[in-house]
């Protein structure tokens, strides 16, 4: 998957301009600082004004550029390899997440392994499984049993 | 001195040279992999550092940190691709050694000049950081807002191709930090009404998505790519002709490369091709430089592990990281409860020294791990891409869990990796990001203090010394910074790829 580059710069300057008018909707409400103190809203302010203008040059640079259609502003591109592995590791690991504390990292963790090694290509269902069961066993005994960090036991009763 | 000597014997009274030990075994494992780093390597590990004694979390980072700088040679000589960017000078000879068959005597050369090298830069942290620490101690409200901006200045050296992207990354990290009680008053900012953000966005979630697993969705998107083919090692070892030969070029490298750390907002890799460039200048073999030149080897690995300590003299004793690996460290410290800057050596000094003491032994550790296990890291090399990957992700998420046992830091590491995988894809650097995330406290609330002392006068910041020598400074680094890169054209051509991949600037 390729974005040109342009195209996610200008982007990014707009997300900033927005993000300046939303730190100041939701500053409105902070109090008023007293004699000599800094306020709760100057300093977001400061830093998200500063955001708008750097993230607006950005924009305006590339803008600029290709209004005079110069080499970079046509033939740079962000790419993204594999993009739908990219998003199926994504959609796993939020998963991972959601579940890890309901269902217990038991669970869910040779269940996540199996899953993004095969979709990483490795072939043989022996090996994965191999690799989800020792290292989810070493993860469990390093971070659980021997650096006393608990790990959520979900639906299993340890 | 004698503090120096207590901190030895806290390290071994203490277990933490068990932790160096690990740690510098860690380090050149995930340094010889190419695409994982030192700085990811480090941020992995903090969350396994919860509950243990300060000083031993911390001397198992620095062990991963100098091992990750030696391991990067590994694959250098034997892949000709540089585990890590301060290994790139060493694939100019290390390869060409690897490929005649000197494979051994280049790894060997590599080792023998890390461990000299990093002991040098080691020696002069150990004996300089007290001295600058002394000077700081007398730092104010003021001095430390312009330490803060000092600090924030740097983004424009671990930027990438351009550096408006590096400091919209940096002022996204401060905004971010704003997130939480302000300082001052006390009033909760941009929370919108979730309690998982009255303490802003806890560090170690964010700082693991950037470096972690930002880094693992790379190797996602590269995993088709085929492993390159590996050079055999025949006999590991050099000739006392050899030594004599490299140690004049290790022992300048040393210290070019302690300097050159040291002034942040360089990093090992810059100290790696000026020990290189040195070396070859001043060599009698300057023809076979580029050819399989053992000083070709030594001037780089001794200069990029000297660099290594050389970067921990600004972020022990003013608190600035240089580059992400010790941006990741000061965070690290951060979560250990320790204010790094002057304070830390008066409240913490017997911590201080035995880090020092490890910074020593780390270098002894990388001599006898580097030669005995030369062999077994060249097997590691060939672990499959497609394994390791899932594997960081599991370990980015439970560490990042384990903090609080809080769901909430899970998303936050998922959204930050995935939010930082794009936004390096877009040539967004994500060092900044942290500067700005860790920075930004110290500077706003220092800026309110500054401002009661003051009763709102701002004339403070040039009426003090020291406020009007961070001035200065603060001017030199907006100056010269613009100055380099308008030199190198187009706003960064001399980009070193610091801190544009997550992790990469380690290096």
């Amino acid at each position: 998957m390729r974005v040109r580059t342009a195209f996610v710069d200008i982007a990014v300057g707009f997300a900033a301009i927005a993000l300046l008018v939303a730190v100041v909707v939701l500053s409105e409400r902070f109090p008023l600082p007293h004699r000599f103190q800094l306020g709760a809203a100057v300093f977001p302010r400061i830093v998200a004004v500063l955001l708008a203008l750097v993230g607006g040059s950005i924009a305006l640079t590339r803008i600029v550029a290709g209004l005079r259609k110069t080499t970079a502003a046509t033939t740079e591109y962000v790419v993204i390899e594999s993009p739908r592995h990219v998003l199926a590791a994504l959609a796993a690991l939020i998963l991972y997440g959601m579940f890890l504390r309901p269902l217990g990292f038991l669970i869910v963790t040779p269940m996540f392994l199996l899953f993004t090694l095969r979709l990483l290509g490795v072939r043989s269902w022996i090996v994965i499984v191999l690799i989800a069961a020792l290292s989810t066993a070493g993860i469990w005994i390093v971070f659980d049993m021997l650096l006393g960090v608990p790990l959520p036991n979900g639906l299993l009763p340890l | 001195m004698s503090l120096l000597l207590d901190g030895f014997v806290h390290l071994f009274a203490g277990g933490g040279v068990l932790a160096l030990l690990v740690g510098v075994f860690l380090g050149i494992i995930v340094g010889s992999l190419p695409g994982l780093t030192a700085t990811m390597g480090i941020a992995l590990l903090i969350p396994f550092t919860f509950g243990v004694a300060p000083e031993v979390a911390l001397s198992m980072m620095i062990g991963i940190f100098a091992g990750g700088i030696y391991g990067g040679s590994i694959s250098a000589i034997l892949l000709r691709t540089p585990g890590t960017p301060a290994a790139g000078a060493t694939v100019l000879d290390g390869y060409p050694l690897a490929q005649r068959g000197e494979a051994g005597r280049a790894l060997a050369v590599a080792t023998i000049s890390s461990a000299i090298g990093g002991l040098i830069g080691a020696v002069t942290l150990s004996f300089l950081a007290p001295q600058i620490a002394r000077i700081a101690v007398r730092f104010g409200p003021p001095e430390y807002v312009l330490l803060g901006i000092y600090g924030l200045t740097m983004i424009s050296y671990v930027t990438g191709k351009s550096m408006l992207k590096g400091y919209f990354m940096g002022l996204l990290g401060l905004l971010i930090a704003t997130m939480g009680i302000d300082p001052i008053s006390g009033f909760p900012r941009f929370t919108f009404g979730n309690l998982n953000l009255l303490n802003g966005l806890a560090l170690l979630p964010v700082l693991i998505g950037l470096f972690a697993v930002a880094q693992a969705f790379e190797g996602v998107s590269t995993f088709r790519e085929r492993a390159v083919a590996q050079i055999k090692i025949t006999r590991i070892g050099i000739t006392i002709r050899d030594f004599v030969r490299i140690i004049p070029h290790v022992i300048k490298s040393g210290f070019i490369g302690t300097f050159v750390g040291a002034v942040p907002g360089t990093g090992t890799d810059i100290a790696a091709f000026l020990s290189y460039g040195e070396a070859k200048r001043s060599s009698r073999n300057a023809a076979e430089f580029g050819t399989g030149a053992i000083e070709g080897v030594a001037a780089p690995e001794a200069g990029n592990n000297a660099s290594v300590n050389g970067a921990m003299i600004p972020l022990f004793t003013l608190g600035i990281p240089g580059e992400a690996a010790t941006a990741v460290m000061l965070g690290g410290l951060l979560l250990l409860g320790l204010q790094p800057g002057p304070l830390l050596f008066r409240e913490n000094a017997q911590v201080i020294y035995t880090v020092f003491a490890s910074t020593i032994t780390a270098n002894i550790f990388i001599l006898t791990i580097g030669l005995i296990g030369a062999r077994v890291f060249a097997k590691v090399l060939s672990l499959p891409k497609n394994v390791i990957t899932p594997l960081i992700f599991i370990i980015a998420i439970v560490g990042s869990y384990a903090m609080r046992n809080n769901a909430f830091d899970v998303g936050v590491t998922i959204a930050t990796g995935f939010f930082g995988y794009l936004m390096v894809k877009a040539d967004y650097p994500v060092p900044p990001l942290l500067l700005g995330l860790i920075l930004g406290p110290l500077v706003e609330s220092n800026l309110g203090r500054t401002l009661l002392i003051s009763d709102g006068s701002y004339l403070v910041f040039f009426t003090r010394p020291i406020s009007l020598l961070f001035v200065a400074l603060i001017t030199f680094a907006l100056v010269s910074s613009a100055f380099q890169r308008r030199r190198a054209g187009t706003g960064g051509k001399g980009d070193r790829g610091g801190g544009v991949t997550p992790g990469s600037p380690d290096a």
